[in-house]
Formats: structure tokens, sequence, C-alpha cells
């Protein structure tokens, strides 16, 4: 199988299958960020699919010293950013109830578990609706994505202090918020092999 | 050492939770943590946030969504090989049209170009009595202008005009067809 170097080199020379193959080994953490940061499948993948042709559209603007996979989610997290921003001048737009497919569903035993999985989802989502644009990025990156502080001032444009500054923030809120909620999560499976799928 | 202050001491958890504490300065803060109920309680739910979103679940992308993005590239491409046609067919158009005015006119006036519109094929009868009669105002302006700069060389300078406006012509869809990428590749971004 063709590395993701190769795929972006060819997808520049024209290479319409080689820009599908990079789409298929990012489109798990793309989609997955664009579900963080906007909350709703729908917009989701809409957000997903304009990323990535802003990509293509990009490609020649790529630094190959740059991790590949932290220059496409810089593309899809402004991308989601300025949505936000856009939204928010709009109406708010409440929690989702519907929820994505779930990758974990398939080996779920029976619906009590798929419940509570779908509740932890909401919960989580729950909580990152409350956070501005710019907190909920940084969280998103920083749990999803392990990214450092390094990596996300490299990809946000800004300066590690200020991630700092903006992680602290916003694990302030959501303790915050965490702390006034009556129901405690409860703990299940990871599925974050998901979102980091294509990133290693 | 110095003794921590609560505002210090929040600053520190974020950067616990992320490991970028030195031991001492763990040490630190733990011992904050023993002698302050209020932070130990906020470090209590940090903590809870903390494994809440450290075990959080992925989504999983919808089916074939790779083939509705070269969908979508397919159809953007077409939409811009669409709109640069239009436009260099019609400044190809206008173009011919003012050359055609300008010659016409300045060889024989405009009232014969008017003469030959009943004649033009009747499909082309009605956008062609309209360009013409565009072509022979422009015509006569340029005319004008003209032989206010040179009278009677009007009738040498119109091919010279024409000419002129074709190399710029010529320059424009230059740099159209070099801004358009060969072979399908990317565009600007």
């Amino acid at each position: 199988m063709r590395d993701e170097r190769t795929l972006l080199q060819q997808a520049l020379m024209g290479d319409d299958t080689a820009f599908a193959g990079l789409v298929v080994a990012f489109q798990g953490p793309v989609y997955n960020l664009c579900y963080r940061l906007l909350g709703t499948p729908m917009e989701a993948e809409e957000a997903a699919q304009e990323t990535f042709l802003r990509v293509y559209r990009r490609l020649h603007t790529y630094d190959p010293a740059q991790k590949l996979s932290s220059w496409i989610l810089a593309i899809a997290a402004h991308y989601c950013v300025d949505r936000l921003r856009r939204r928010r001048h709009v109406v708010g737009v409440p929690v989702e109830e519907v929820l994505p497919r779930q990758p974990q569903e398939e080996k779920m035993a029976g619906p009590e578990e798929r419940l509570l999985h779908h509740e932890r989802q909401r919960e989580i989502q729950d909580l990152l609706s409350h956070l501005p644009e710019g907190y909920r990025t940084v969280i998103v990156l920083r749990y999803w994505y392990d990214a450092s502080y390094e990596e996300m001032a490299e990809m946000l444009g800004t300066t590690v202090s200020a991630i700092k500054s903006r992680l602290h923030r916003a694990r302030e809120v959501l303790a915050a918020r965490l702390g006034e909620s009556p129901a405690r999560l409860a703990a299940g499976e990871s599925g974050r092999d998901v979102a980091r799928d294509g990133l290693q | 050492m110095h003794a921590m202050g609560c505002n210090e001491a929040r600053e520190w958890m974020s950067l616990r939770l992320d490991g970028r504490l030195e031991p001492a300065e763990e040490e630190q803060l733990s011992e904050h943590l023993r002698r302050c109920p209020s932070c130990a309680l906020e470090w209590s739910h940090w903590q809870e946030l903390d494994g809440l979103l450290r075990t959080a679940p992925g989504v999983a992308p919808p089916e074939g969504l790779s083939a509705l993005v070269l969908e979508r590239l397919r159809q953007q491409r077409a939409r811009q090989i669409a709109g640069s046609l239009v436009v260099i067919g019609l400044q190809v158009t206008g173009l011919g049209v003012l050359m055609l005015g300008a010659v016409a006119y300045c060889l024989h006036g405009v009232a014969p170009v008017l003469s030959q519109v009943p004649y033009l094929i009747p499909a082309a009868r009605f956008a062609a009595t309209h360009l013409v009669t565009v072509a022979g105002v422009l015509g006569e302006a340029i005319g004008v202008l003209m032989r206010a700069a040179v009278s009677r060389r009007a009738a040498l300078l119109a091919p010279a005009y024409a000419l002129l406006a074709a190399g710029v012509m010529a320059a424009w869809l230059r740099v159209v067809v070099r801004r358009r990428p060969a072979a399908g590749g990317p565009a600007g971004a």
C-alpha cells in the first residue's frame, strides 16, 4: 500500500485515485474532529467534505517538514471554528439528539450497553457545547488526538503559552460544569482508536 | 519552596494533567492539595473530567465519504471550466464585434453595415442586429476619437487599433491559460 506522502505526491500530479486514498486514510480523524467541534453528524460530514476539498486546493502549499496529519487537521479545525463563529451569529444549535454511528456498536452486547454508550456520547458533546470555539478546539486536539502544546500551537497559529492558557480555562469551565452535573458518567470502552486511526 | 496560592495551584493542575510539571512542582502542588480542601475538591473534578475525556469514544465517518469528496471535486472542476469558457467566449465575441465595427466604420461608414442586417441568418437576426448596432455606435465613437487625434489617418489607424486589441486579448488569454492547472492538478489556494 502506498504511504501517505506518496499519495500526496501523486495527488499533486493530478491522480484522483491517490487523492481518494488520502481521504480514506484521514477521513476518520477529520470526521471525528469535525463532529466533536460542530456537534452534529450532518454538519460534521459536510465539514469533512469541505476540509478535503480545501486540502486538495492547497496540496501544493504543504510543507513536508510538517506532519501531514497535523496539516490536514489544522485545515479542518480552522474551517470548523469559522463555521462555529458564523453559526453563533445565526442561532444557537442544541446538542444533536441523533448521534453518529459508533465504531463499537457492532461489538456491544445488548441494548443497555448501547444506551449507556449513547448517553455518554451525548453528555460529552453537551459538555463540549458549553465551551467557546477556541477552548473546544484545544480540548478536542488534546484528548482525541493527543496533540502536544507545541503541535497545537503550530496547528492553530498561536503560542504555547496561549495553548496552556486556553487548556487551563477550558478545563476550569468543564470541571465546573461537571461538578454541577447531577449524574456522573459511567466508564465505558475507549473508542479513541478510531479518532487516532491514521495518525500514527 | 514558597507557599502556593490557590490560583497558582489551579494553573498547575492543568499542567499536571498533561505531564508538564517537574517532580519538585508536583510535590509542591500535592502539598497544597493536602492543606486546601477547596482545591482538593476542584482537583477531584479535574481528574474526573480528565478521565472522562481520556476514555471518550471516537465516532466513525459515514460510508462513502471519499466518493462524495471526489464527486464534489469533479463538479467544482466542471463549473470552473464552464465559467472560464463563458468568460473567454464573451471576451472573444466582444473583441470581434469591436474590431468589426471599427474597421467597417472606418472603411465604409455605419450605414452599409446596418444595411446588411436583414440578410443575416434568421436565427441569429435578433442578436446580430443588436451586436452590429452596438458595434456601429462604438466604431463611430472610436472613429471620432481617432479623427480628433489624426484627422486623415483614421482608416490606417483602424487596423492598428484592431491589432492592439488582439494583442491585449492574446495576453489576457495567456494569463487565463497559465492560471489553469495542467492535467487536472490542484488550482491555487
